[in-house]
């Protein structure tokens, strides 16, 4: 089990998914099922249950694209607490909700899921619980290499801000971790404020970091 | 009784007279009153018969007749006027009808245009006093007009005059009537005498007479506009004139002058109504249209009057400029222009000072430097009340854009809290000797002043307290009451908060002189012999302005340490709970020093001491690497130490190599040759001056450290109180609430907001992303 964190700190958990009732009489079997299912998976060296090179396993098998959005996007489903690991009370709540009873029916679940992400506000839960999922357990702020990496994948080309602020923080290397406020904010900030910064003011609320953004891309007049 | 025949009366019905013919009447009575008007007007009213008048006037009014013959009257005068226009005034027109400017052609006419005026004021006279006789004749008909709707005699009278001859059509009465009086008062404005009664009995003409549109007077439609006219477009002219010919005082001056000249001539000879409007005139073509060019004249300017002090001449002004709208705004900013210009020079000063003399002087002359910035500004200061006194009237917007000037070129010169500390520091030291309490006071109540002009009073409150330390350790305060003094004027300006700590310093001061006494009455009851007289100063260290925790250990002699001992001993028994910490590099002491031949006392710091000390023991000098292993004295402060002893005025040691620089292998011997007047030598080392640029960025981060401090328990403190708030007040209200100390830099602000969100004291609120909540 991750360390204990503040209360506060679980509100990425904003929205929890879809859950699908359950019939009693299929749990038995059903639970026996997850289990030999997991122990496809699991690293039996560990008592962590599913490590990083079974995760990937896991997901190759589910037809999610390693390199994209999808590696969180199925983390965020099955509500997994830290990144790259799946222990095995996760795995059996989560295949619990979902009622799924093979590879394949998981399978069919994720187009459904990233057709989900089209919609503005799903992804803004994917997006504000991907901070505490990625981010080192037991620390604050997340390292800014891993944030970078993450705003890549999860952003894509979706916004033309993005490639622009990582080079940037590439660039100048303003702070060494991003906060939870620099994180959420992110996408407000994106939401709001122009490619071209119009309407930008550094008397506005937004965090010193995005200030420092907009003076840099003034600055080399991008 | 008997012959009483009874008559009969008949009572029988009055004969009534016949008036059959009333148009016959009519004209019988017109008659006389036309030739009756006629005579008045040649003056020979005195043979008429005033009741005759009357009484036919009141006959054909009760018959019905009046209007009929009002309106003959009416035309009889009418005639009359025509006349009269055509035989008296007509051959009375002088030269052209256009107003001349040039001298020339006015000065034959000027006589000529006098004499027009007069006699249309003689036709006027004339013509009133005989209006006013038949009105009286016609006063029963007066009387009834109103009925009628028409006006009274003596109006109808006036409108008669100014549409028959000034207004007439016939002949140019008016234009030459206008001309003349314009042509009048413009060879007065360029120097000549006229008759200025032809013009005023002009005025008093025109102004009895009423303009039936607009219900001015005549005087107000037909001369005023023209009036003004010309009056701007002579003082169009005047305004070139003065301006290429006379300098800035000189100008002023004429001004003066004319507006004086205008204001006269228009009480004496037109109405009063013009009055403002010809001031007007005046003010704007000389005064408004002249502001940049008087003040920016060269060498007469108001830079030049602002320089030598030429209080009179910056009065002139503005009483001058005080007269039009923008004047004053004009003149306050050339003048603050002014000081920020001198201020900046001031401040440029400094800057070349410390830049060009030799490193081994800076220390030096830069304190000199400071007092002399600070003296300069001092200068200024007073230079300014003076001309806000005589000058400027004492006029508070005035003074409001002088201060401003000030704060702003104070506070350009980062080190400006240094600068003044220095001053006072100086002052307390040794120039207040000798001062009555007075001056003293004077002194310290100009430099409250200066320090009200800092934006950032925390950084003059760490170099005071630094100062106030040194004063008051190595007892160089020239006296306890101005530096108290001083300290209550500083709590009058800024509160308790601020001068908490300096108290507290004070009273350190004291309690330790107490505890000094006691400590000597405990050693002298001790068994233990010692050998030197220690003296104890205990000090509380959240006053005191030292760095605790960087001084490191340094070793002294065992009879120090004993004496060390037997103090915290002695303390301990008093207070409990409380932890010592020697400063060794704040402390003095005595050394008794014999040379070769002679011996001294010296007075010098406990790390000179310690140094000294060695010297018993080390007959053969030291090198100064051994010296710091010997006594573990960081080592910039023991170079300092020993330039102090060896290359200063009094040489105790002396040093192997030449100059002030101080090698590892140095040696450093006693100077056994060593004379001096003085039995008792004072070996100055630790004297405050100006930092240098290391110094200052490190009293800079901690001053930095310390407002972020501020800054966040202001935040705090808002926010518990308001709950939510949006950003922007947010950093308005932090901004007001520390501008007592410091102006706090938005960016530090936001940054501490963040770091606030971050340690969960704040939250964004869900709603609306500008705004903060508070969470308790």
């Amino acid at each position: 089990m991750p360390p204990k964190r503040k209360a506060s700190m679980t509100n990425n958990k904003t929205k929890k998914p879809k859950t699908i009732p359950k019939k009693k009489s299929t749990v038995a079997v059903a639970t026996h099922l997850y289990e030999e299912w997991f122990q496809g998976y699991a690293d039996n060296d560990t008592d962590l249950g599913i490590t990083p090179e079974g995760m990937q396993r896991f997901l190759t098998d589910m037809g999610a694209n390693l390199e994209s959005i999808d590696s969180i996007l199925v983390a965020w489903k099955l509500s997994l607490g830290r990144m790259g690991y799946i222990s095995k009370q996760e795995w059996m709540e989560a295949m619990e909700n979902w009622n799924v009873q093979s590879t394949d029916q998981f399978k069919s679940m994720l187009p459904i899921w990233q057709a989900e992400l089209a919609n503005d506000e799903v992804f803004r839960q994917l997006y504000l619980y991907t901070f505490a999922y990625a981010k080192t357990t037991g620390q604050k702020s997340m390292d800014v290499d891993i944030a970078l990496v993450l705003w890549d994948l999860l952003f894509e080309t979706r916004c033309a801000h993005i490639p622009k602020f990582v080079e940037f923080i590439r660039d100048v290397r303003p702070v060494k971790v991003i906060n939870k406020d620099q994180w959420s904010s992110l996408l407000d900030f994106i939401k709001t404020i122009p490619y071209n910064l119009e309407g930008y003011d550094s008397t506005l609320s937004w965090p010193v970091l995005f200030d420092d953004y907009a003076h840099w891309r003034k600055q080399k007049d991008l | 009784m008997n012959n009483v025949r009874k008559s009969t009366t008949r009572i029988r019905p009055v004969k009534r007279v016949q008036n059959t013919d009333r148009g016959h009447d009519y004209d019988e009575g017109f008659q006389i009153l036309r030739r009756a008007i006629t005579e008045i007007f040649y003056k020979n009213a005195k043979s008429l018969s005033f009741e005759l008048l009357y009484r036919t006037a009141y006959n054909l009014t009760l018959h019905q007749h009046g209007e009929r013959l009002y309106e003959d009257v009416k035309s009889v005068i009418a005639n009359y006027l025509e006349s009269v226009a055509e035989s008296t005034i007509v051959p009375a027109f002088v030269g052209t009808t256009t107003v001349t400017t040039s001298l020339h052609s006015m000065e034959g006419n000027a006589d000529g245009g006098a004499s027009f005026l007069k006699t249309v004021k003689l036709l006027w006279d004339d013509y009133t006093a005989a209006m006013t006789m038949i009105s009286y004749a016609l006063y029963y008909l007066d009387d009834k007009l109103p009925k009628y709707n028409l006006p009274r005699v003596t109006v109808m009278g006036l409108d008669l005059y100014r549409d028959k001859i000034i207004r007439s059509e016939k002949y140019p009465i008016q234009n030459h009537l206008i001309t003349s009086m314009l042509n009048q008062i413009q060879l007065e404005r360029h120097g000549d005498v006229i008759d200025r009664s032809a013009i005023k009995q002009a005025v008093s003409m025109l102004c009895e007479l009423v303009d039936p549109t607009t219900k001015e007077s005549v005087y107000v439609t037909d001369f005023e506009t023209k009036y003004l006219e010309t009056s701007t477009a002579f003082y169009q002219v005047e305004s070139q004139t003065l301006t290429t010919n006379y300098d800035a005082p000189e100008f002023m001056r004429r001004v003066e002058k004319r507006l004086e000249e205008e204001e006269e001539r228009t009480t004496h000879c037109l109405a009063m109504v013009s009055e403002p409007k010809i001031r007007n005139i005046v003010e704007t073509q000389l005064i408004a249209n002249n502001l940049t060019i008087v003040m920016e004249m060269p060498n007469t300017g108001l830079e030049h009057m602002l320089t030598s002090d030429k209080f009179e001449d910056l009065s002139r002004m503005y009483k001058l400029f005080s007269r039009v709208a923008t004047g004053l705004t004009e003149m306050k900013s050339e003048i603050s222009k002014y000081i920020l210009h001198c201020g900046t020079e001031i401040n440029r000063r400094v800057q070349a000072d410390s830049g060009s003399t030799a490193p081994s002087d800076n220390k030096q002359r830069s304190t000199a430097t400071a007092i002399r910035w600070v003296e300069q500004v001092l200068v200024l200061q007073a230079k300014f009340d003076r001309i806000l006194d005589v000058a400027a009237n004492k006029d508070k917007s005035f003074q409001t854009t002088f201060n401003e000037a000030f704060e702003q070129f104070i506070n350009e010169n980062a080190k400006s809290a240094e600068f003044i500390s220095l001053y006072i520091d100086e002052n307390l030291k040794k120039g207040l000797k000798g001062k009555t309490e007075d001056e003293v006071d004077d002194i310290l109540d100009k430099t409250i002043m200066l320090f009200r002009f800092l934006r950032d009073k925390d950084v003059f409150e760490r170099y005071y307290k630094q100062h106030l330390a040194k004063r008051l350790l190595f007892n160089r305060s020239v006296s306890d009451d101005a530096e108290r003094g001083m300290l209550s004027k500083l709590k009058r300006e800024c509160g308790y908060q601020f001068t908490n700590k300096l108290e507290g310093m004070f009273n350190d001061m004291r309690l330790s002189a107490e505890m000094n006494t006691n400590f000597k009455e405990y050693l002298d009851h001790s068994t233990k012999e010692y050998d030197l007289e220690p003296s104890v100063t205990v000090l509380t260290s959240t006053f005191w302005p030292m760095n605790l925790s960087g001084v490191p250990k340094c070793i002294m002699p065992p009879k120090v340490m004993d004496a060390c001992r037997a103090f915290e001993q002695f303390y301990f028994a008093r207070h409990s709970g409380r932890r010592l910490t020697w400063q060794c590099q704040m402390g003095t002491a005595d050394v008794k020093a014999q040379f070769q031949s002679s011996k001294h006392i010296l007075n010098v710091s406990t790390y000179a001491m310690l140094v000294l000390l060695l010297f018993n023991d080390a007959q053969d000098g030291l090198t100064a690497e051994h010296m710091l292993e010997l006594t573990s004295i960081p080592k910039p402060d023991l170079h300092r130490t020993l330039q102090s002893l060896a290359c200063a005025k009094y040489k105790i040691l002396t040093k192997q190599s030449k100059g002030r620089d101080i090698a590892p292998e140095d040696v450093f011997k006693v100077n056994e040759g060593f004379t001096a007047n003085l039995a008792r030598i004072k070996i100055q080392s630790v004297a405050s001056k100006v930092e240098t640029d290391t110094e200052r960025k490190h009293t800079q981060s901690k001053v930095d450290e310390e407002r972020q401090h501020q800054i966040e328990a202001a935040i705090v403190r808002i926010m518990k109180d308001r709950k939510q708030m949006e950003h922007n007040l947010l950093i308005a209200e932090v901004t007001k609430q520390l501008s007592a100390r410091f102006l706090p830099n938005p960016v530090m602000t936001k940054k501490r907001i963040e770091a606030l969100i971050d340690r969960e004291y704040l939250e964004r609120s869900p709603d609306d992303r500008r705004a903060y909540r508070y969470l308790a």
